[in-house]
C-alpha cells in the first residue's frame, strides 16, 4: 500500500476541458509527417512575425484557408495531389515530397495520428500561446454565464487586462477565437489535446510551472470543498507501468466526460496528474 | 460618405507607460472604461482625430496603425485581399458593438478597418 502524504477532497465543476497535455503517445515528427511539416512551418513563421496568420500561411499555398485548418487540425486527408501541391508551394524537393507521401500512406494507418480531435501544436506556436490563460480564456466562453469583457476575464482569472487583451489578439490571429457579435465569442479550437512530443521543452516547463504556481496558489487560497489536491508517494512494479499510464490516461477520459455532461457551465478548472519516479534507479540500472 | 481615416492605435510593449508619457506631454485624457478595457485618447480638440493604446506582444514592435471607417467590412477585405492585403484578424463584432479587422497592405503595414455600431 502507498503512504498517503496528504489527502484533501472536495466536489468541483468543471465546463469542459480539451487543452490535456499528455506524454502517453509517441508521434511522428515534422521530419516525417506533412501534416506537421505545415504546423510547424506555420509556426516558425508566427514566431518570425507575430501578425502572420493562417489565411496568409493558406494565401501562400494557394489553398483554402478553411481547408488548410482542417489539415493541420487532422480533420481532412492529405492525398497524395496535396502533398506535391502543398509541398511545390513550400519549395520542397521531388523526393522530399515523395517521402511524405509514402509516410502518409503509413502513418494514415496509425491510430495517434487518425484522431482528428487532436490539435497539433508544435513547438513555436506553443511559445505563442503556452501562458495558461490562454486555454482559460477559451474555456471561459463556453461558460453560460461568460461576459465578453476584458474586465471580467482579468477579474476571473487573476490577470491583468492587459494580458488579456494580448490574448484575444493572438487567439482572434490564430483562428482560434471569433467574436460572432457583441455579446458571443465562440471557441474555434475544437477539442485540442496537445501531446508532449509536439511541446518544445522550455514551453511545456513554463506551462507546467505556470499550472503549479496556480495550484500552489489554489491550495492556500480555495476552500476544500471547491478543490481536490493530493499526493501519495508508494514504491511499484515498473513491470505494471505501461498498464498504471493506461489507467491514468482512460481515468482523466472519463473524469473530463463525466464533467462534460453538466447541464450549466458555471466554473473553469484545472486537471493536473502527476505520476514519475522519485529516484533515479532506472538510470543506474541503465548504468550497470 | 467616403471612407475617412478615424482613429490610430498605438502598439505599446507598455501600454501604461505609454498612456503615462502621452497624457502628461499633451494632456490627452485616456479612458479605459469599456468592455475591452481599450485605452481611448481623447487628444482634446475638434481638429484631428482621437486614438487608443493597445498592448503588443513583449517579443513584438512597438508601432502605430490607422483605422480607416468602411460601409461593408466583408467587401471590403474582400477587395484589399485581391489588391494585394493580407488577412490577420477577420472581421470580428467586438463587445461595444463595432466591427473591426486586421490587415496587412501590400507593403506590410498593418491596416485597421472597421465599421460603428449601429
Amino acid at each position: 500500500m502507498g503512504n498517503a502524504c496528504s489527502r484533501e477532497s472536495g466536489a468541483a465543476t468543471i465546463s469542459r476541458v480539451k487543452s490535456t497535455v499528455t506524454s502517453t503517445a509517441p508521434r511522428p515528427s515534422p521530419a516525417t509527417s506533412f501534416r506537421l511539416l505545415l504546423q510547424a512551418e506555420l509556426a516558425r513563421r508566427c514566431a518570425a512575425n507575430v501578425q502572420y496568420s493562417l489565411r496568409a500561411f493558406a494565401m501562400h499555398l494557394d489553398v483554402d484557408h478553411s481547408t488548410l485548418s482542417q489539415i493541420l487540425r487532422g480533420k481532412r486527408a492529405l492525398t497524395e495531389k496535396t502533398i506535391e501541391s502543398l509541398g511545390n508551394h513550400l519549395g520542397l524537393d521531388r523526393a522530399t515530397i515523395e517521402r511524405y507521401v509514402a509516410n502518409e500512406r503509413r502513418f494514415a494507418t496509425t491510430p495517434a495520428v487518425v484522431d482528428g480531435e487532436i490539435l497539433e501544436l508544435t513547438r513555436d506556436a506553443v511559445n505563442l500561446v503556452s501562458d495558461w490563460y490562454h486555454w482559460a480564456i477559451l474555456e471561459l466562453v463556453r461558460l453560460d454565464d461568460f461576459r465578453p469583457d476584458s474586465r471580467w476575464i482579468a477579474q476571473v482569472l487573476g490577470i491583468t487586462v492587459d494580458e488579456v487583451n494580448l490574448a484575444l489578439s493572438r487567439l482572434l490571429h490564430l483562428g482560434l477565437l471569433e467574436m460572432v457579435d457583441r455579446t458571443h465569442w465562440v471557441d474555434r479550437s475544437g477539442d485540442t489535446t496537445a501531446s508532449l512530443a509536439d511541446f518544445s521543452r522550455v514551453a511545456i516547463q513554463r506551462l507546467f510551472e505556470q499550472v503549479r504556481r496556480l495550484s500552489l496558489a489554489a491550495v492556500n487560497d480555495v476552500p476544500t470543498a471547491f478543490r481536490d489536491h493530493s499526493s501519495t508517494t508508494l514504491a511499484v512494479s515498473t513491470a505494471q507501468l505501461s498498464e498504471a499510464l493506461e489507467r491514468i490516461a482512460r481515468f482523466r477520459r472519463e473524469l473530463i466526460a463525466f464533467l462534460e455532461q453538466g447541464d450549466k457551465r458555471d466554473d473553469v478548472y484545472q486537471l493536473e496528474i502527476g505520476f514519475f519516479p522519485l529516484t533515479n534507479l532506472r538510470e543506474r540500472r541503465k548504468d550497470e | 460618405m467616403g471612407k475617412p481615416v478615424m482613429q490610430w492605435q498605438i502598439l505599446s510593449k507598455n501600454p501604461d507607460a505609454s498612456s503615462t508619457f502621452y497624457s502628461k506631454l499633451f494632456d490627452w485624457k485616456v479612458n479605459a472604461d469599456n468592455p475591452l478595457g481599450y485605452r481611448m485618447i481623447d487628444t482634446g480638440s475638434k481638429r484631428g482625430i482621437n486614438g487608443g493604446i493597445w498592448p503588443s506582444p513583449p517579443d513584438g514592435h512597438a508601432f502605430v496603425q490607422l483605422f480607416v471607417e468602411v460601409d461593408d467590412m466583408g467587401a471590403t477585405v474582400t477587395k484589399a485581399t485581391r489588391l494585394g492585403a493580407k488577412v490577420l484578424i477577420p472581421p470580428q463584432t467586438l463587445p461595444g458593438g463595432d466591427e473591426l479587422a486586421i490587415l496587412h497592405d501590400p507593403e506590410g503595414i498593418p491596416l485597421g478597418i472597421y465599421r460603428p455600431a449601429k
